[in-house]
Order: structure tokens, then sequence, then C-alpha cells
């Protein structure tokens, strides 16, 4: 499953785009109760196979084209 | 034959400082050799607030937590060390270049810093009980005087009366009390208290003992502030760092720090040790003298620097370091809920697990709570897409809690480093580690975890994900140059002594023949002060003091 993790690159711009989302004061942890903060992480869950066909078919393509 | 000073001391690293500090307080005249690379500025430029007011203003945070070229971001399979935040990433500068080693199994973290390796310690203080200090070769009737000593210097804060009281068996009027925990951790130990004794078996937790202040001291040094920025800055200097004390002897006359200098070897002759150097920016070489010399260099180094001087190239010999592996895991008790902002960054609880095979051989687990180091490297652990996976941190980044799991280190063949040759001129000659474990201890090891992992789940800790940073990563290390030892030749006697150097001593673990399941650094320093006096008495009964030049 190693190469669904995010790459460097993503990471690099993750990291800017959650300086950015403190300092417009939308950032850090989210707290909705026991009931909210699960939805959140079965939505995350529930998603993410069909994100990572999405982003798997998507590194292949760019390496068929490299 | 002229002096440069009564002792020289090599390396401004916990053990180094604790060393100097005692002889100069013994009145001798002290010279440390050390390279010392430090970054005061990027230090300096922090201001004095808490995390969640610097990290509202992008423009100041971006160079505090992610560096002025994103060093602070960090690559994913990088070595030990990159994940220094950048105001703590002179602690590993140059140790590629001047510290070569080759290994397909262990990547130590080294140090060429103002501090060494403890200018980013985690400040967890343990003593070793009387039979740990025999069995790394160390204990003497009286060591724990100088636990106490060293709690004095440092400034320890500490419970008195938790499980864990045990953990540090000091002089109580020498420690301050507790940090106060954070929210997340209080609940963990709230539902610890609640579990009945039956259900703690063989667990015991409690506030864990750090070299932290919880109170203002007279020297300058305050409190801990709660800003949760202690991986990045210490403005109140509430942290011990070995520089405070390399500070408070530069201001004697008998103190003297020459930076820079890089030790390339040591000689012991009929009457004196002899240090030969390099300087690191100008590459001139030097010589100094002294009636004796301590090396505290850090284990790895001391162990390089001792066995290239006595030419035992192509020699091996044995390497300490303990298994560890951390726990990440979803505090239930905190899930979902909102947590204050007031915390420190540094572990806050310890707990003992003395397993039922074999009680002597204790497991130890520190807990942290996780914020400051930001949400972007967790998503790198997750294998969800980066916008998903930065959502599912942000949801259960409050109930994160960071198991820290430790396991003792005996010597074995299995465990070695070999000295080759110097492949450059400005560099010391490389060190080859191998490092694996026994099967059966390798079997011992995951057993153990296990039944850590269902005590981690009576506390309502959902255990999501074991991180194996290989041995290296623990950064304990020990034992280059024993004093004891079953399959490889000993090489100091238990003073610190080297055999073959009468005039030269081992102030740091690199003497040590094993290594038990707890921080070393409390240890580093009580050691320390052991042989320097022990060297200082040597001095004070043998010879006669010397002029400073």
């Amino acid at each position: 499953m190693k190469f669904l993790q995010p790459t460097d690159d993503e990471i690099a711009r993750l990291a800017h785009q959650e300086l950015e989302d403190y300092s417009h004061g939308r950032g850090g942890p989210i707290a909705l109760g026991q009931i909210g903060n699960a939805l959140i992480i079965a939505m995350c869950l529930a998603i993410s196979p069909l994100a990572q066909l999405f982003r798997l078919s998507q590194r292949l393509v760019c390496g068929i084209q490299r | 034959m002229e002096f440069n000073a009564d002792v020289i001391v090599v390396g401004s690293g916990i053990s180094g400082a604790f060393a100097a500090h005692e002889l100069v307080k013994q009145g001798l005249r002290v010279l440390m050799l050390d390279v010392g690379n430090d970054d005061a500025a990027s230090r300096d430029a922090i201001p004095d607030l808490p995390f969640s007011e610097i990290i509202k203003d992008a423009t100041l945070a971006k160079p505090i937590f992610l560096g002025h070229n994103d060093e602070g971001i960090g690559k994913r399979n990088a070595r030990v060390g990159a994940q220094l935040t950048p105001p703590r990433q002179f602690i590993t500068q140059d140790t590629e270049r001047f510290l070569p080693y080759s290994s397909t199994t262990f990547s130590p973290m080294q140090s060429l810093a103002l501090g060494g390796l403890g200018a980013g310690w985690g400040a967890v203080c343990f003593t070793f009980d009387p039979d740990e200090l025999k069995r790394c070769g160390i204990w003497q009737p009286d060591f724990s005087s100088f636990y106490s000593e060293a709690a004095e210097i440092a400034g320890v804060s500490a419970s008195l009366e938790d499980d864990t009281r045990d953990a540090l068996d000091v002089d109580p009027k020498s420690v301050q009390p507790p940090l106060d925990l954070d929210d997340n951790n209080t609940s963990i130990l709230t539902r610890y208290d609640r579990l009945r004794r039956a259900e703690r078996g063989p667990f015991a937790m409690g506030r864990i003992p750090l070299a932290i202040l919880s109170r203002d001291r007279d020297d300058g040094r305050r409190a801990n502030p709660y800003f949760d920025m202690d991986f990045y800055s210490d403005a109140r200097r509430s942290i011990f760092r070995p520089r405070y004390l390399i500070e408070q002897m530069r201001a004697r006359s008998t103190f003297q720090y020459a930076g820079g200098h890089l030790v390339k070897s040591v000689q012991s002759g009929s009457d004196c040790a002899e240090v030969r150097t390099r300087h690191v920016d100008t590459g001139v070489d030097h010589v100094w003298r002294a009636r004796k010399l301590i090396v505290c260099a850090g284990a790895i180094n001391t162990g390089r620097i001792v066995l290239s001087s006595l030419g035992r190239s192509g020699t091996t010999t044995p390497i300490l370091a303990n298994p560890y592996h951390y726990v990440v895991c979803l505090n239930r008790n905190t899930f979902g809920r909102s947590v204050a902002d007031r915390r420190h960054s540094m572990a806050q609880l310890l707990g003992l697990y003395r397993p039922a095979d074999d009680p002597q051989d204790l497991v130890t687990f520190q807990m942290y709570s996780y914020r400051a180091l930001l949400l972007f490297k967790l998503v790198k652990e997750f294998p969800l897409p980066p916008k998903l996976g930065f959502l599912f941190a942000r949801s259960i980044v409050n109930s994160l809690s960071i198991v820290a799991v430790w396991h003792s280190c005996r010597q074995s063949t299995l465990r070695h480093a070999a000295l080759g040759a110097s492949t450059e001129l400005s560099a010391l000659p490389s060190l080859e580690f191998t490092y694996s474990i026994e099967d059966e201890r390798q079997r011992e090891i995951l057993a153990r975890e296990k039944t850590l992992r269902r005590f981690l789940r009576k506390l309502r800790l959902l255990p999501l994900k074991t991180v194996d940073t290989g041995p290296a990563g623990g950064i304990h290390y020990a034992g280059t140059l024993p004093s004891e030892s079953e399959h490889f030749p000993a090489y100091t006697y238990s003073n610190g002594q080297v055999r073959a150097m009468p005039h030269v001593y081992i102030g740091d673990s690199a003497s040590w023949n094993y290594l038990p399941a707890k921080g070393l650094s409390f240890t580093l320093m009580a050691n320390a002060i052991r042989v320097a006096r022990h060297v200082a008495s040597t001095i004070q009964h043998g010879e006669s003091t010397t002029t400073l030049h």
C-alpha cells in the first residue's frame, strides 16, 4: 500500500497549506464530539478506496506518458 | 612538561558538561575540546509565546515550523535526525562528513553540536537500580549520591507519590513538584487510577520525571510556561541543556572552551595525556596536553576515537542500543472533545512493565500528546490521499497518544561495530555497524508488546499502528569500549580508565556493558560526576596543579 501514500511534493504542499489555514483561523483540530468526529473518520475511510484507485490510475498514466 | 590544563574534556554533551563541571568545582583547570555547532540565531528569533499564538502568523510561523528552505518538512525514508525541527537541525550538522559509518541495519544519530545529543534530549530522567548499575559495570556504593547531585544541577521535576516513584530514586529535597498534565494524559492517568489492582497486572503508571523546571530557580532558569513550543525553543531555559552548564563555566578563569576542534586521536604518555585535533574550518592540526583526559564524545564517537588511537582497525567491538518502537493510539477518553492549549510537548506519563517471565527485565513506556509537530507529518502515516488524510488527522489529533516503548539491550556478537580505515583527510575512520536481535529475544519483545497493547486497551487507548524506527531510532547508544565482555576485548576499567592508556578515561556510556530499558541521560550525568571525581582525586593526591596557557 506504500505507493498510495502521499509523495514528498504533496506533503510539502500540505505543510504550507496547514500554515495558511491556521493563519486564516481555520486550521487545527476538529472537535465535534464523539459522533461528529467518528462520522468524519468513517467518511474518510469510506471514500479512501475509491480515492486511492483514482490516484493509482493517475500515477500509472503519468508513468506511461513519461 | 607544559600542560594546557589539568584535565582535558573531549565533547560538550551531557557527559562532558557534567564531568567538566565537577572538575571545575574541585578547583582544577579544565580545557574542553569540542566542535560545538550551534544555531543561536534561529533559537533567539522565536518569540516567547504559545504555539497557538505563533501559528496564527504565517510569516512568523513559516521559518520556525517549516524552516527557511522547508528543511522542517523532511522526506520519507530519511535518516535518523531528519525529523528534527528547523531550530534544532544544527544537532546533526556535519556528522555525515566528519563521523562516517556504513550499515544496512543500524543508522545512529550522531552530533557535533554544542551540548551534543543533549541539545535535543527529551529530558526524561530515570535512575538505574543497583543491579542495573552493576550490569552496566559502573556501580559503586555511593552512586545514589551522584544522582542527587545531578538532580540539583539539572533541575528535575517529579512526583514522589505515583506508582512509578521508584523510577527516580533521589533525595526528595533535590526535586521540584511534577509538571501539570495536559487533558489527554490526565484522562489516561484518571482511567489508570480507576482500574482495580488486578486489572493493572504487572503495569504501573505515573507522571514522568523530567529535567524540566516546574518552578523558577535562582540561576535565571524559569518554570516551563506550557507553551507547547518545547521542540522549537525554550526562551525560559526550563528544560536542562548542557550548554547552560558550559556558559556558567566559561565565566570561570579555570575553564577554557576551544570550539571548532575535531578530535582525531588521543594518547597516554608516561605522565600526561595528549590529544590531536584538526580545526574544522581552517584544517590546522593542534596538539593539546594535560595530566588527564576524559573522553565524552558520545558512545559511538568515543569508541571510534579510542579504537583508532589504539590502532584497532578491522577489529569489532560491541554496540548497545535499546530496541524501541512507538505505538500510535487513539485515546477514547478524549475522542471528539476539545482540549486546552496549555501543555508542554515532552513525555507526560511513564509506564513500567515487569514481565511475569522475567520481572527484572523491565520494559518502560512513555506517553506523549501530539500537536506542535503539525498535522502534515501525520498524513505521511496514513494510506489516504493528502486532503483526506489531513481531514482524518484533524479529527483524531486531540485524542492522539504516542506511546514510546523501550526494551533492554545486552552485548551480543549479533550487534557490533568494526573500525575501518580513514577515507578522507578531514574525517575520522568509518565505522561499520551490524545490528540484529536474536530470534528468541525478538519473539519475547513482540509478546511483551502484545501484552502492553492489551493493557493500553484497558486504559481506553486504541492502538492504531506500531512503528519500528529501526534499532538506532531510540537514540540510546552505549558499550563500544566495554569494561567486561564475554565475546569482545575489554578496553576499560570500571572507574572509566582506558586499560592501555593510564591517563585517559571514558566519561560517557562507551564503557557500559549493558543498557536497561530506561533513558540513559540522567545516569550519564551521575556517571560523569563519578568519573570526574575519581580523576580529580588522582590528581589532587598525586600531583600538583599546573599553569594554564
